[in-house]
């Protein structure tokens, strides 16, 4: 899933023009002041537990291979 | 030196301040509720369904 603080109508005209098929997310502030903001991705496993932590632009392959580890 | 120990302060400062808000691997990932363009997301009730990759990222239509 995508998030940021963008409005749900940027996000839906962003999903649009891109194809998205999984959700982008409408921060409110309260995801940012747990998760961090500006760039960085994290996996949670199914008992939601963090997994992998990324800052910076998603480094595709190392996430594939801890998603894969799950 | 006193300007060495004091660069050293502001970029640990930096450092530390940079890290706060970020979760530790092997922690749990506090639940959330959100708006989203495939209606309201509850982090704990679409576990189960399998892992959660949460993205966050500057702003819509940005390069990169």
């Amino acid at each position: 899933m995508g998030v940021s603080g963008d409005s749900l109508e940027t996000h839906r005209d962003f999903a649009k023009e891109l194809g998205l098929t999984f959700p982008l997310l409408v921060d409110d502030g309260s995801i940012r002041k747990d998760y961090g903001s500006g760039r960085i991705t994290h996996l949670i496993d199914r008992d939601g537990i963090v997994r992998y932590v990324h800052k910076g632009m998603p480094d595709n392959e190392t996430l594939l291979q801890e998603i894969r580890k799950l | 030196m006193k300007k060495l120990i004091r660069a050293g302060a502001v970029a640990a400062a930096s450092l530390l301040a940079s890290n706060a808000a970020a979760l530790e691997v092997g922690t749990p990932a506090p639940d959330f509720t959100a708006d989203s363009t495939q209606g309201e997301i509850n982090l704990s009730q679409i576990l189960p369904a399998g892992p959660v990759i949460l993205a966050y990222y500057p702003a819509d239509f940005t390069p990169g």
